[in-house]
């Protein structure tokens, strides 16, 4: 008997059958909505509630186990372990490698104006704009090159990233439960966030400018 | 640029790389100036004229102003040092150089030459 053939044949003759059922049942409405939903934020919620169901799954699925799969569960875990690890310290890393390579100073009034706790602005002439964890970083370079609406499409964009990073866990969940949206798909659902708060017009001029630049 | 780890001893010697040469070249002559005026002036691509602004700030060659215009950040660029305090620092750096490596010797071709004068 395989591991998989194990799987199914022990699930079957446990009482945690049931709530495994229930739980992938959820799970699948889950994936559901999140496909069907247009707005970016309800689908990044329907996202974070099938990672947290896929993530309960298992040590249902654990418990359930009357075979030997103690070797899976170890590697997981061992897994598990390393790469939380390494998703809590490699932000604060990154930080304090552009506090020391490029330099950025606190900026309140981007902070209001995108209303987010926290905005750098990086001390380069190249436009850049990333989010680190809960914040977010603009370069000089950025917001000399935009048009204060079009600085706020980026920043409305990098602001959706910060809510992915605030949504308990999102961004860390889809490393554990291998179900990750691909970064294109997470891309898309900033952008229809920004063009909800500070137009169309103003995202696709931003976006013009800055491949100009680098053209 | 001014660090001295190699000096290349060509017919043109210079603390600068060509584009920070033109760079610095238009800064010291029109005293402050906007990246893309610079890079229409020089006639460089933008993006390159950013990254090597970059690196001149770094270096504490030219200075970044944040200004602003109509309710508008804007940020202008203007040299800290003028061509002969550049020079200064780039002989200097040299001559330290040659003097951590090559004391002695150094020491006793500036005594000769002294006493020539
Ligand atoms: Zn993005």
């Amino acid at each position: 008997m395989n591991a998989i053939e194990c799987t199914i044949t022990c699930l079957r003759n446990s009482q945690m059958f049931i709530p495994s059922i229930l739980i992938s049942v959820g799970f699948f409405v889950s994936i559901f909505g999140y496909f069907i939903v247009k707005d970016s934020i309800e689908k990044l919620r329907f996202y974070w509630f099938a990672n947290v169901l896929a993530l309960v799954n298992m040590p249902v699925l654990f418990l359930s186990m009357s075979c030997d799969m103690i070797l899976f569960i170890k590697l997981y875990l061992g897994y598990a372990g390393i790469t939380i690890a390494m998703l809590l310290v490699s932000p604060f890393l990154y930080k304090v490698y552009l506090k020391r390579r490029i330099g950025f100073e606190r900026d309140a009034e981007l902070e209001r104006l995108v209303g987010v706790d926290r905005v750098n602005v990086l001390n380069t002439s190249l436009p850049k704009a990333f989010t680190l964890g809960n914040e977010i970083f603009i370069s000089a370079g950025m917001l000399d090159l935009l048009e204060n609406e079009e600085i706020k499409a980026v920043l409305a964009h990098e602001k959706f990233h910060v809510l992915e990073n605030k949504t308990p866990l999102v961004s860390r969940l889809k490393y554990l439960t291998f179900l990750p949206i691909s970064q294109d798909k997470i891309e898309v659902m900033a952008d229809e966030y920004a063009k909800k708060i500070a137009g169309k017009e103003s995202l696709e001029m931003a976006r013009r400018k800055i491949d100009e630049f680098y053209a | 640029m001014v660090k001295v780890e190699r000096v290349e001893f060509d017919e043109k010697m210079s603390p600068l790389s060509p584009l920070e040469e033109k760079i610095m070249e238009f800064l010291w002559k029109n005293g402050s100036a906007h990246v893309s005026l610079i890079a229409e002036s020089i006639g460089a691509p933008l993006s390159s004229v950013a990254a090597t602004l970059d690196r001149l700030v770094k270096n504490e060659l030219v200075e970044r102003k944040q200004e602003k215009v109509e309710g508008r950040r804007k940020f202008v660029y203007s040299p800290k040092l003028s061509r002969d305090e550049l020079n200064v620092k780039f002989i200097e750096g040299v001559l330290d150089k040659l003097m951590e490596n090559f004391g002695e010797v150094v020491v006793e071709y500036f005594h000769k030459k002294g006493i020539k004068k």
